[in-house]
């Protein structure tokens, strides 16, 4: 029977599409399987999952080596955490990337702690990472696509919070000190772009 | 339910972004199973973001985490399942990954000691195979030392035991030993003093200067024999009276030197067992010609006023 369920996944893997009909059964079997601690569940997980969370990894730490690092460490806490996921803690692709995103955002802290620990306060401590992650857009990754920085910039800053940094739509209203609608409308105007840009279509 | 508004309103990117509640995220589940339409839509955004910064890692990288998970599941292996079932927690993961949405970077002094939070209990969580392993090492090392402990304190008290019994038995040796040693001491010296006496006795004897006169009794019907010596130029005297009858109470021998009628108090003296020469007066420049033995008074008597038991002349 596990043999089938993870048969049924690794098709659905090779004949991957955007589209997937019924990826919410899908991701429901491969759930369980990863609750099980099933090594060909993590091994599709890696598959699946690998490049987005690497993506996003490396443009919070900013070095492939450490993003590295924080991708394994992220799928060790995915697996020692597994057993914790429900859905209503949203899709899993959310929370491994949630996993992944603090750990990268917990390993830069570190980080400049133990660079400066003794220089510098909480606060210049936050401003700098702050600065540091204003600056992330406008460095050029290998790999980033080309569609990514057709992106509007409104857009583009709005998918990045959110993607990057992990901020809430009610902390990203805050801080461009946009109403909290512009925030939500901005944010499907970006996937809508993202999605026109990708290829990504349904078909209504 | 308007499928098309829902799907306009948003909360499907919300969705997907994880800045849905868990109530939303519940209910578009639920939709989800319902509408073809809605999965088509989380699927298409979900794929979306997905490659929206996607980068391939090295492939190196997945060799790496599987080996990185094959450990863990090893440790799993090992594990009892209660541990396992501990380790799942929900507590544990809820603090660390339930909530969507970093509170980073607005509301930093909050969020700090969250990142010693997370390491904290992630290291709990890492940790708690080793960590059971090395408790249970632990405690078998503990019993092991308490069962040594127990074990040494065990023959502590037997050879404590055994020594305040050995302490004991020599503690009374030693006072018998004591007493011994005493009742030996008391001996020595009584026999040291009786050998004095013999040897002043037999240096009495021996000495050639010495006069050896013999008392008999003065009447045929008494038993009694008494030796007297006698140096005539320093005057010591000596007597051996033990074959004298017993004394009555409150009575003594006296010796009387005569000298022409003159009788001279020699001194007083009553018989002992174990001394066979009595001292007497020393008589220096006295040349008498008889001693007698009187019965008197204790104190003595200035002059005899009892029969002459025996009596002993000298030669000259």
């Amino acid at each position: 029977m596990f043999f089938g369920i993870s048969s049924f996944i690794f098709t659905s893997n090779e004949t991957r599409n955007p589209l997937a009909r019924q990826i919410t059964l899908a991701e429901d079997q491969l759930v369980a399987l990863l609750k099980q601690h099933d090594r060909k569940g993590f091994e599709y997980l890696y598959d699946r999952y690998s490049a987005a969370l690497y993506g996003v990894v490396l443009r919070i730490v900013r070095t492939e080596e450490v993003a590295e690092d924080v991708v394994q460490e992220a799928f060790v806490k995915i697996w020692k955490n597994v057993a914790a996921y429900d859905k209503s803690k949203g899709t899993l692709f959310t929370w491994v990337l949630n996993i992944a995103r603090n750990t990268a955002i917990d390993k830069v802290r570190t980080q400049d702690f133990k660079q400066q620990a003794s220089i510098q306060d909480l606060e210049q401590n936050v401003s700098m990472l702050d600065r540091q992650a204003n600056e992330l857009p406008q460095v050029d990754f290998i790999g980033m696509e080309k569609h990514v920085a057709q992106l509007r910039p409104e857009h583009r800053l709005v998918v990045d919070y959110l993607y990057f940094k992990g901020y809430t739509q009610t902390e990203l209203a805050e801080e461009l000190d946009i109403p909290l609608g512009t925030v939500k409308t901005r944010i499907k105007a970006a996937i809508n772009h993202l999605r026109e840009l990708m290829g990504v279509t349904v078909k209504q | 339910m308007d499928i098309q508004a829902y799907i306009s309103s948003g909360i499907l990117e919300s969705y997907v972004l994880g800045l849905a509640t868990p109530e939303e995220n519940l209910e578009v589940e639920r939709l989800a199973v319902q509408h073809a339409a809605i999965r088509e839509e989380i699927a298409a955004i979900q794929t979306a973001l997905e490659s929206y910064a996607a980068t391939a890692p090295a492939p190196s990288l997945k060799g790496k985490v599987m080996s990185k998970l094959d450990e863990l599941a090893e440790q799993d292996d090992r594990l009892s399942s209660p541990f396992v079932a501990v380790q799942k927690g929900d507590n544990e993961s809820e603090d660390d990954f339930g909530e969507f949405g970093y509170d980073y970077p607005e509301d930093a002094d909050a969020d700090y000691p969250n990142v010693y939070d997370d390491e904290e209990s992630d290291r709990e969580i890492t940790g708690i195979g080793p960590y059971v392993a090395e408790t249970e090492r632990k405690r078998w090392r503990l019993n092991y030392w308490t069962a040594a402990a127990c074990v040494l304190l065990g023959l502590s008290i037997l050879a404590n035991l055994y020594f305040y019994q050995r302490w004991r038995q020599t503690e009374t040796q030693l006072v018998e030993a004591n007493a011994s040693q005493q009742l030996l001491a008391q001996r020595t010296r009584n026999l040291e003093q009786r050998l004095n006496v013999a040897m002043h006795t037999a240096s009495v004897v021996s000495n050639p200067d010495y006069r050896i006169v013999s008392l008999r009794p003065v009447s045929q019907n008494m038993q009694a024999e008494v030796v007297l010596y006698w140096h005539p130029v320093n005057g010591h005297l000596y007597i051996a009276a033990n074959k004298l009858p017993p004394l009555p109470k409150g009575k003594k021998y006296q010796l009387w030197a005569i000298v022409g009628d003159k009788k001279m108090d020699a001194g007083v003296f009553a018989p002992k067992q174990d001394e066979t020469l009595l001292v007497m007066k020393t008589m220096p420049n006295m040349r008498p010609h008889a001693f007698a033995v009187t019965m008197e008074d204790e104190q003595g008597s200035p002059v005899p006023t009892s029969d002459v038991y025996v009596l002993g002349k000298l030669e000259t």
